[in-house]
């Protein structure tokens, strides 16, 4: 449990950054044989893609560090663990399950978009061409998350026009 | 073909899209608007003084409001113009006292002639029941072993209950006979809750139906041994007012039919729904233009097969250089102009399918972009183009706000030989695309197949989806 929280932790601080770069304030860690092997957050505004979320961020650097490093992508994200502030959204959650992640690990949930339970669950749900489900742990350091996602949204997205990934927090269990 | 090259609409072969002249847009809605009548047990009586029917339906609104089943009409006639009213009194409920000394055995004893008219001589009584679920008149003769368990379930010394439960019960036994294929005769049989039923899919159906008619007789007879109603709002119970009503000879005892539990939706249900009890119905207008097949003019069909076709170039494309064959074109509805045309390319990257690939190419139009594209068959709007020519130079950073400037995908069409996976479909709606057409289902897609993403009420944002099938009845077959 004190390791889930130290890495969250890590989590959190990229989460920050999204934060001060005026972005929603979701970060994540993708630990391989225990060591940080990339890290993410949200890049939305900064891309103009609504699907630059942290994890898709991380994940895109696992995948360039795969091709610089001769290794096999599907053997390496065998072995990943993801610690995300907020529950993956559904997006995301389909995303780790092609990638065959075996463990996420995450904060608060995400009841507006989450795609590991809160709105469905991609992640033990029976889809069988996604590959096989994952296992998660809810509620590291939520209260933590919603904190910063509050502070996110007491100033308005000022990229957004409408009320665009407003995560709100629910159970943090 | 090259990027750029205008696909001519003339009846392209392919593998990726059915054929052009025989296909339909079919809308991909939630199941509610295909899902066929299902029925419940509901208490009725028949009003016996057809002058005190405006005063017992308003006695009975005050105590007994219809609640959830607002879409029926209080008062049916059942035949000709002499033939009795029935009027609804009270859901089949399973939460009610099974001790509770009901209004049939508190007067059994002194209106057992009476009811024994109701049960056997006026043919009313049953005629209705039968005609409500329209089966055939020969229930008379299935007095059967069952009816008989039955009635020896049932814990009361009046005969004429008795009757009038194992009438009841022999109906209900011939329905089950009669009505394989609905999911509410289960319900109604085996008097199982709204969840319970609720979980049943269609495709269960027949199958609970023969599994479940074994013991589904019992099992309803135990359910009417619960009987009426408790204390409703105003303090006077149903039961209370029929016994009243009852001993007056306003209304008749009260017996079961089965009514439809849901409202109908779309006009082909509010046809089936109305043969089993009068309903009203609201039309949704822009549901009934949905799923009329009128909802798109002929011209517009023929654009949206263009673009379609483009996107079948795309998959073509994707199929030859060893990428998923799935091709998408995104256009900006309002302009009718192409934003972004592309392909899968899961072959350099797993999670690079079609419609992650679109929406980085719009992201590109806009001067963003987050993948590592190196295919150069892509194509999207240049940069500067994206700009409204018309709208005023904002360069401030709330430019976003005035809506001068495209944001994401918003009201974009997305057009795609192959349905979305739960990633894409999210992404989509993450992006904000106003509609979604796709020609192939995909297995464990989500918007039709596995999941109807664009529908789910929780989600901030919606878009229709609209599947290019030869298939007319597809989705009522995958739902």
């Amino acid at each position: 449990m004190e390791e889930h929280d130290a890495w969250m932790q890590k989590a959190m601080g990229y989460a920050q950054e999204a934060l001060s770069n005026g972005e929603v304030p979701v970060g994540c860690v993708l630990v391989y044989q225990n060591q940080e092997l990339a890290t993410g957050a949200n890049r939305v505004n900064e891309t103009k893609n609504a699907t630059s979320h942290a994890e898709m961020v991380a994940i895109q650097k696992v995948m360039r560090w795969c091709v610089e490093q001769n290794r096999n992508q599907k053997e390496v994200f065998r072995e990943i663990t993801l610690y995300v502030t907020v529950e993956p959204c559904i997006m995301c959650a389909g995303a780790l399950r092609q990638m065959g992640v075996p463990l996420v690990v995450y904060g608060c949930s995400n009841d507006r978009f989450g795609g590991c339970g809160s709105i469905l669950n991609i992640a033990s749900d029976s889809l069988p061409s996604l590959g096989p489900g994952y296992d998660v742990i809810k509620g590291v350091l939520a209260e933590e998350a919603v904190q910063l996602l509050k502070q996110f949204y007491k100033h308005e997205n000022p990229n957004a026009p409408d009320d665009k990934r407003k995560i709100k927090q629910a159970s943090a269990e | 073909m090259r990027e750029g090259t205008c696909v001519t609409t003339h009846c392209i072969q392919s593998a990726h899209i059915p054929a052009m002249s025989e296909a339909v847009l079919v809308p991909v809605l939630t199941d509610e608007y295909f899902r066929p009548v299902e029925l419940v047990d509901f208490y009725v009586s028949n009003i016996l003084d057809r002058r005190k029917t405006a005063e017992a339906v308003k006695l009975l609104s005050d105590c007994q409001p219809l609640g959830k089943f607002q879409h029926l009409k209080r008062v049916r006639n059942i035949g000709g113009k002499d033939s009795p009213l029935q009027i609804l009194l009270c859901p089949l409920n399973k939460e009610l006292d099974p001790n509770d000394s009901t209004l049939i055995s508190d007067n059994a004893a002194k209106d057992s002639a009476s009811s024994e008219v109701l049960c056997s001589a006026n043919p009313h009584a049953q005629k209705c029941v039968l005609d409500a679920d329209g089966s055939v008149s020969n229930w008379r003769e299935k007095t059967t072993e069952q009816s008989a368990l039955c009635i020896e379930s049932f814990n009361s010394e009046q005969s004429s209950d008795l009757n009038l439960i194992s009438d009841s019960c022999r109906i209900r036994h011939h329905e089950k006979s009669t009505f394989s294929q609905s999911c509410a005769t289960i319900n109604g049989n085996s008097g199982c809750s709204a969840k319970e039923i609720s979980q049943h899919s269609v495709t269960n159906c027949k199958h609970d139906c023969t599994v479940k008619e074994k013991d589904s007789c019992q099992t309803g007879c135990e359910a009417d041994g619960d009987s009426l109603p408790q204390r409703t709002r105003t303090g006077v119970t149903v039961r209370s007012l029929l016994q009243r009503q009852v001993q007056d000879g306003v209304f008749s005892k009260p017996y079961l039919v089965k009514v439809p539990r849901h409202g109908p939706l779309t006009r082909k249900q509010f046809e089936e729904t109305k043969l089993y009890w009068p309903v009203t119905f609201h039309e949704d207008k822009r549901i009934a233009k949905l799923v009329s097949g009128k909802f798109f003019t002929a011209s517009e069909v023929n654009q949206i097969k263009a673009y379609l076709q483009q996107a079948d170039v795309m998959a073509t494309h994707a199929q030859q250089k060893g990428q998923g064959s799935v091709g998408v074109v995104i256009v900006d509805s309002a302009k009718d102009t192409v934003i972004a045309r592309g392909h899968s390319l899961t072959g350099d990257n797993p999670l690079m399918h079609a419609a992650m690939v679109a929406v980085d190419l719009v992201a590109r139009s806009q001067g963003g972009g987050m993948w590592d594209m190196t295919d150069n068959g892509m194509y999207h709007l240049p940069v500067d183009s994206t700009k409204d020519p018309a709208a005023p130079d904002v360069t401030t950073e709330t430019s976003s706000k005035t809506k001068s400037g495209p944001y994401l995908c918003t009201g974009y069409h997305v057009y795609m030989t192959e349905e979305p996976c739960p990633m894409c479909s999210m992404a989509l709606l993450h992006s904000r695309v106003s509609r979604v057409f796709y020609s192939q289902p995909r297995r464990d897609g989500a918007l039709g197949s596995r999941y109807k993403l664009h529908t789910l009420p929780s989600l901030n944002h919606h878009f229709d989806v609209f599947r290019f099938t030869t298939h007319l009845h597809s989705q009522q077959i995958a739902s």
